[in-house]
């Protein structure tokens, strides 16, 4: 699903965000990217969903070889892609029902699938009562589980989701993280960027830690 | 994961285009004072071509109209006699580019000559008329073209008795000459207004792709294309344009119906009737049709580069 052969990333100000990463990412499998805060976790997840270039190395994501992709070819890609950023990105003077069906929007779904997808996405986010609510009327919490039902409402092939269940309790959590589960099962490649290291080791599948850049290890823990 | 691309597509595109047009709508309203200054700048600048459009229409009609009554002098030999004249006055009656002839006497051509030019005295100081006869040419529609004009002046020479040949048209042709340049200064003139209508646009549409710049990175994470992004702010532009549009068409019509009473006192004055023409409905849908259009381009242009500036 995802193969980086030498990898760097440097930022237009210098700094050397990703330092020669080497790493393949099957199709359905479960990573946790872990690393201290500033180790480049985040960086790259953007760089798996076109959002930041690479500086130098080959990288493909779904088959679409990122360094020679068109942007074009981009809005396709990312629509294979569900992103969850670190900060739930929500459009403010929308509903959350229309939020969390914007991807269906784009794709052009008829109305009655889009608003049949849309209710059973917010119920499983536990968030079906307030649909016609505003982003800003709710917690973070709440707003970062608009964001997770929006990125899983178009049942992506491929899930990248930083820092989840940041402003989570650890019972929705977890709750949230058995959803990601369930999608696994069903054959969806998850790659999710947490220093929560409690939960990492809780669910048990494969890390990749990054250390200022650096991948230093890529373990398989069962 | 398959994409159901079966279902319905053109009702979803209809859907789609409709949401998107009602959505540029609904945020044009929320700023109603900004939308209307901007639409009254577009609607003044797509005025003012237009009305120098009509008034050249306008000078064209009038300027036909004198030119129909373009006429032509045939000035006789000095010693022709009544009957000659009358002769050479049945002769032209029958050409078929002449449309009315009739003969002048001097005496006749003294006294039209003392009201004209309010040189009484000195003439009347003349013991002798000085003037031989002449006949005055109306020539028909057909001929009014100057060249034709040139053609029959050059036929009637040939006629004995004619010593000269008159025509009143070369002013006429001074105005005509006028008008094609007129003509192309406004076409000019429309160019570059049309452009400041664009830019206009352009940078109304600018300022609302920064506005919504978190919105338009949002929906570009989540695979909207490049034309899903444009569509709201295309139809903003076309809002803008047309509103523009309407603008100007409303302008030009107060313009006349201003204009149109001082004109029928001139007119008036001419002993004639003039009807000022304004845009016909052609014309009204080309103006909208082009305001349109200048919308879509600006726009366009202003969100492309908008999203070659930003890597998302
Ligand atoms: N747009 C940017 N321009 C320049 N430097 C950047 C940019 N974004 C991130 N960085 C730098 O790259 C490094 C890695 O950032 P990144 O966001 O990937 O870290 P992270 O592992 O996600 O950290 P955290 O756990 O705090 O989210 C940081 O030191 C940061 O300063
Ligand atoms: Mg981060």
């Amino acid at each position: 699903m995802i193969e980086l052969h030498r990898v760097s990333k440097h930022y237009p100000n210098g700094y050397l965000a990703l330092d020669d990463v080497t790493v393949c990412i099957k199709t359905g499998e479960f990573i946790f990217l872990t690393g201290h805060s500033g180790a480049g976790k985040s960086t790259l997840l953007k760089i798996f969903a076109a959002i930041e270039p690479v500086s130098s190395g080959d990288i493909i994501v779904a088959k679409h070889n990122l360094r020679k992709i068109t942007s074009r070819r981009v809005p396709y890609l990312r629509r294979q892609i569900g992103i969850i950023l670190q900060t739930p990105n929500l459009l403010m003077d929308k509903s959350v029902f229309d939020n969390v069906a914007l991807p269906l929007v784009i794709a052009g779904y008829s109305y009655k699938e889009i608003s049949s997808r849309a209710r059973a996405v917010l119920a499983k986010v536990s968030l079906g009562k307030k649909e016609n609510c505003y982003p800003y009327e709710l917690s973070g919490g709440e707003q970062q589980r608009i964001a997770i039902a929006r990125a899983i409402i178009n049942k992506p092939s491929l899930l990248l989701a930083d820092e989840p269940t940041g402003n989570l309790d650890p019972e929705l959590a977890n709750e949230i993280m058995c959803l990601f589960e369930q999608f696994n099962q069903l054959g969806m490649t998850i790659v999710i960027a947490s220093h929560d290291l409690d939960l990492v080791n809780r669910f048990g599948h494969r890390q990749l830690i990054l250390e200022k850049g650096k991948l230093i290890e890529a373990s398989v823990t069962a | 994961m398959k994409r159901q691309s079966q279902h319905n597509y053109f009702t979803s595109y209809g859907v789609r285009h409709l949401q998107a047009g009602l959505n540029s709508l609904g945020q044009l309203s929320r700023a109603p004072f900004t939308t209307l200054i901007t639409c009254i700048v577009i609607g003044v600048t797509l005025a003012l071509p237009m009305a120098l459009f009509i008034l050249l229409k306008n000078v064209d009609v009038l300027s036909q109209k004198l030119q129909q009554s373009t006429q032509m002098t045939l000035y006789l030999k000095a010693e022709t006699t009544k009957a000659q004249a009358q002769a050479v006055v049945q002769q032209l009656q029958e050409n078929a580019l002449i449309k009315e002839a009739h003969a002048i006497s001097p005496d006749e051509g003294l006294t039209e000559l003392q009201h004209q030019a309010g040189v009484t005295n000195m003439l009347v100081e003349l013991q002798n008329n000085p003037l031989p006869w002449a006949i005055a040419i109306q020539p028909t529609r057909k001929a009014q073209s100057s060249q034709a004009l040139a053609e029959l002046g050059n036929t009637l020479k040939q006629i004995p008795a004619v010593e000269a040949t008159q025509l009143d048209s070369l002013w006429v042709e001074r105005l005509c000459a006028l008008i094609t340049l007129s003509h192309r200064l406004v076409y000019a003139f429309t160019f570059f207004l049309s452009l400041t209508v664009l830019l206009i646009v352009n940078n109304c549409i600018r300022a609302a792709t920064q506005f919504h710049q978190k919105e338009i990175d949002i929906i570009k994470l989540i695979g909207g294309t490049r034309a899903f992004i444009r569509r709201p702010f295309l139809y903003a532009g076309m809002v803008y344009g047309i509103l523009g549009g309407i603008i100007a068409w409303q302008l030009v019509d107060l313009l006349l119906l201003w204009l149109q009473n001082p004109i029928n006192h001139l007119i008036s004055l001419y002993n004639d009737t003039f009807e000022l023409i304004g845009l016909n409905v052609t014309e009204t849908l080309y103006l909208l049709l082009i305001s349109v259009v200048l919308g879509w381009i600006g726009s366009w242009f202003a969100v492309t580069r908008y999203l070659q500036s930003r890597r998302i």
